[in-house]
């Protein structure tokens, strides 16, 4: 049975705010969603660049297998 | 300069440590720290001498403790004793530990701090015994210089923490004033020349790593474009 994980907000939106971040390195179009987020999180004291870097570092970290056949990444949950 | 190499029997210190040899078993090693003046007497001048040959062992207290006690090594026994303390009533500098001495005599190993540590740790208390101890080491070696232990203070900046309210309050910004002004002649502001600049160190290493890019400005122009 799979569970939702428990994140401290802020490393949520930061997480949210990296992908968005790398979208837009890669050069992909971002939604109006992404657009309306990003300005968000440009705002939002709580989301700090420290805290997207490291969402950066969570996005890019390899994958490895769990037990039942699940795709875990290999890093850290970071708690702030 | 050449610190001591061996314990010698003819000194009263070194007697009393080499009878403390003969009482402890020899089931097991001991590395017993000596501070306070004995590793001065042993090391610099014999006749820097005091009643007391403080020491520490904590990893084997009792054992040593017994020893004491059976040879009659402890305080009203002999007069020149030994005085049992624990490791936290040795309070110098964070870095004492990584330059000792040590002087292997049979089972035991005996460490000697290095005499800046001594010297330190006879700032608390700062009496006339503690200055002609800070003397006789400068005349003998030359060190600590002015810079030398104001730097080695600043490394151990804790030591300026206030007292906790269970314990005989002991005062080295008092001690430090005493020793600039009876060792190098002049005042000292403790706050301003050892305290603030190594606050300001340590600050320093806590700051944070900077981050790689500017996230949220970059985030701000994508979010407007």
């Amino acid at each position: 049975m799979s569970h939702r994980e428990k994140l401290d907000p802020s490393w949520h939106k930061a997480r949210v705010a990296a992908r968005i971040w790398l979208k837009a390195q890669q050069g992909k179009p971002l939604s109006p969603r992404d657009k309306r987020l990003a300005r968000n999180f440009s705002e939002d004291r709580s989301v700090s660049d420290r805290l997207i870097e490291q969402g950066v570092a969570y996005w890019r970290a390899p994958y490895r297998t769990g037990r039942g056949g699940e795709k875990l990444r290999r890093v850290c949950h970071v708690v702030v | 300069m050449s610190w001591c190499s061996d314990i010698h029997g003819e000194s009263p210190v070194g007697e009393t440590l080499i009878a403390l040899i003969a009482a402890l078993p020899r089931t097991r090693e001991f590395r017993i720290t000596l501070f306070g003046s004995s590793p001065l007497h042993l090391a610099i001048e014999s006749d820097f001498l005091s009643a007391d040959v403080g020491l520490f062992a904590d990893e084997t207290h009792a054992e040593v403790e017994e020893a004491i006690t059976a040879a009659g090594l402890g305080k009203g026994q002999r007069n020149v004793y030994i005085q049992l303390c624990a490791g936290t009533n040795f309070r110098t500098s964070p870095r004492w530990a990584g330059r000792v001495a040590i002087i292997r005599r049979e089972h035991c190993h005996f460490i000697l701090p290095h005499p800046i540590d001594l010297l330190i740790a006879k700032m608390h208390r700062c009496d006339d015994k503690d200055l002609r101890a800070f003397r006789l080491v400068i005349e003998r070696t030359g060190h600590p210089t002015e810079a030398e232990l104001k730097e080695e203070l600043q490394a151990a900046v804790d030591l300026y923490r206030p007292s906790f309210d269970e314990e005989v309050a002991s005062d080295i910004t008092t001690g430090t004033r005493i020793v600039w002004n009876e060792i190098f002649g002049r005042d000292i502001n403790v706050r301003q020349e050892i305290i603030a600049p190594s606050l300001a160190r340590r600050a320093k290493g806590y700051e944070d790593d900077e981050p790689r890019a500017p996230y949220r400005d970059e985030l701000r122009q994508h979010g407007t474009e």
